[in-house]
């Protein structure tokens, strides 16, 4: 096994810039020195499909199963890998039995299921000795979690998890050249970040597509609807602070190569009236940040409203703030007037051209000068404009599985990530909580 | 050059039919719902289209997309009774916005717009089969008389769209009166004016 350093995989993957010191926090690559990749997929809902659309791009893949307990979904999986593979994939309801059959066969899964099927799914897989990408959040207990990564632990084998802007370029080149090798913000000590998503239905289906009651409850559903819309239910997923906000609070501790110390949140559940909450508004202390500074994070996933901007995170230091966004039309950088002009830095191709256009003009003299506003570089390495955002993780993780790469989220550093999320909720209903070492630690 | 016979009556028939399929056509839209149907499930013969394309065979193709349902519910228009509405049910030319007018007797609005898609589609049907033309038509201008009259009271507040309203009604109005002049022309007709005795009015040859 031939041990990765962070360099020699982004030379590797073709996303290094030159003279790029950057942070650890991968695994090591343990794939198989082949270049074809069996692979099943479990979960062929919204995400399984969005995944899917991704791998039907990468090749090399030989796709051996496919699996949902929904048929019609599970055709339309098969149907769409046969148009673009011409493989036909067997089809299976229980992943069981796609194990007992394919196991020996198989490199990788990809499981997009509900969260509380991620961790059983996981191990089972590991155990039967399948590398696995999983969909965050990796489960929907903590317990769930860390039983996944002790299992990649003991089966040796690999587990990504699906916080895919790891392997975005764009985020890969805002972290270590902009935040960490040029220092572009300044000492950065307050961020903040957002999902705000309009109003959505409750999602339905037609009467004679309904999955018998008996397979259902099987699988741990107690009707069709709460299988549709699993993702508010207590015990199935975790709400919107997981379905969204999991990205982003991941994103923090990233890019501020630091764990929360601290955090502080509020949820309000009176829109929907599910079991999980509607909006929920939370700030993280961080106590020692890459910069050896304190820095305080807010962070909001509102399901009522689409106001304010969409989707980002913010890095906002005493000279620039960074506007992280996956949608590169959000994204933006900031100079504060009084901060080192940036010429020499556009000059150079690091960042993009000032925007004048964004300045808006001061009407109080109690306000701060417009902040400069500039564009990211036209080119990003490793960075393609029309490439599918999740495409780079998964490539990512087939490239670890053929032994080419180390993963960027494995399960280790996804739990990290995660814990922030479970505490989150926690403090939610405790009020202010402090971290613990062991909150992020997953023991033997 | 003067016109002979069977260019008037040609000239006539072409406004009787106009006349008739407009006012039976306007009528029938009131009794438009949005109803669920089962229809042929597009994804599945979509599905086994594309998998034949990909080089499977009819046969394979066909039972690979067993699970998905032949037939799917979908929204379609439809005709029903039971959804009539004379008058629209949104909008700015609703029963509530009549009834509150000061120009329209309260009390005639609801029995105006119980009677309009029957009355449209009654004097449609009338006109096209040939019964009592001449009274028909002119019950049709009455009928579309009524309607000017809506507009004309929501043009304060709806603006250029009701006064476009009133100049489409008055192109109604202009036909129905040329129909009026030409009916002399008429042939093909399953009742003559006059024929029962009454619609003295009416020129009977």
């Amino acid at each position: 096994m031939k041990n990765y350093s962070r360099r020699d995989f982004l030379k590797t993957s073709g996303v290094a810039c030159g003279g790029l010191v950057l942070s650890s926090g991968l695994l090591h690559a343990q794939g198989n020195p082949k270049d074809k990749v069996n692979i099943a997929i479990v979960g062929y809902g919204k995400e399984g499909e969005v995944l899917v659309d991704s791998l039907l791009k990468i090749p090399n893949l030989n796709f051996v199963a496919v699996c949902d307990i929904w048929k019609p979904r599970l055709t339309m999986a098969f149907v769409r890998i046969f148009r673009e593979k011409k493989q036909k994939a067997a089809r299976y309801e229980d992943y069981k039995d796609l194990i007992a059959k394919h196991a020996k066969d198989l490199d990788a899964v990809v499981i997009a299921t509900p969260d509380f099927w991620h961790s059983p799914m996981t191990v089972d897989f590991l155990k039967a000795g399948v590398n696995v990408y999983c969909e965050k959040m990796m489960s929907d207990t903590v317990e769930g979690a860390k039983a996944m990564v002790r299992a990649a632990r003991e089966s040796k084998k690999l587990l990504q998890i699906g916080h895919q802007r790891k392997s975005n370029p764009r985020y890969i080149y805002a972290r270590d050249v902009l935040l960490h090798k040029n220092n572009i913000c300044g000492d950065i000590m307050a961020c903040n970040g957002q999902w705000n998503r309009a109003v959505t239905k409750d999602v339905t289906c037609a009467p004679k597509v309904v999955i018998p009651q008996e397979t259902l409850n099987k699988y741990g559903y107690k009707d069709m609807h709460q299988f549709l819309n699993w993702r508010w239910y207590k015990g199935l997923g975790g709400g919107a602070i997981s379905d969204l906000g999991a990205h982003q609070i991941d994103i923090f501790g990233w890019m501020l190569g630091a764990r929360p110390t601290r955090v502080m949140a509020s949820g309000n559940k009176d829109y929907y009236k599910k079991d999980w909450d509607d909006n929920v508004m939370c700030i993280f202390d961080f106590d020692k940040t890459f910069q050896g500074r304190k820095a305080q994070v807010f962070y909001q996933v509102l399901t009522t409203t689409s106001s304010g901007g969409g989707y980002f995170e913010t890095f906002m230091g005493d000279k620039g703030t960074l506007k992280m966004s996956e949608n590169p039309g959000i994204s933006k950088l900031f100079r504060e007037a009084e901060a080192p002009k940036w010429e020499p830095l556009v000059n150079q191709g690091i960042i993009g051209k000032s925007n004048a256009s964004d300045a808006v003009a001061a009407v109080d003299v109690r306000e701060s000068a417009a902040l400069a506003s500039y564009d990211f570089p036209e080119n990003i390495p490793g960075f393609e404009k029309n490439k599918p955002i999740h495409m780079y993780h998964l490539e990512n993780f087939i490239n670890a599985v053929l032994g080419k790469e180390a993963l960027n989220c494995d399960g280790e550093h996804a739990f990290e990530a995660e814990a922030a999320v479970f505490k989150a909720r926690e403090a939610i209903e405790k009020g202010p909580l402090d971290f613990e070492d062991a909150d992020f630690v997953v023991s033997d | 050059m003067k016109a002979s016979n069977l260019t008037y009556t040609m000239a006539f028939w072409l406004l009787r039919f106009w006349l008739a399929a407009r006012a039976i056509g306007t009528g029938l839209t009131k009794f438009i719902t949005k109803a669920p149907a089962e229809v042929a499930n597009p994804e599945k013969a979509k599905s086994i289209e594309e998998l034949v394309a990909a080089g499977m065979s009819k046969q394979e193709a066909v039972e690979s997309v067993a699970d998905l349902p032949d037939t799917v519910e979908k929204i379609v228009d439809t005709l029903s009774f039971s959804a009539y509405h004379g008058l629209p049910e949104k909008g700015p030319m609703t029963v509530e916005t009549f009834t509150a007018s000061p120009l329209m007797p309260a009390f005639a609005v609801e029995p105006y717009a119980f009677i309009l898609g029957f009355a449209l589609i009654g004097l449609g049907v009338t006109l096209l089969l040939g019964i009592c033309t001449r009274l028909t038509l002119f019950l049709m201008g009455l009928l579309y008389i009524s309607l000017t009259w809506g507009f004309i009271i929501l043009e304060p507040s709806m603006g250029p769209s009701a006064a476009a309203g009133i100049a489409y009604l008055g192109v109604h109005m202009v036909l129905i009166v040329m129909a009026l002049i030409l009916a002399d022309h008429n042939r093909l007709e399953l009742v003559k004016c006059g024929s029962f005795g009454f619609c003295k009015c009416c020129n009977n040859k």
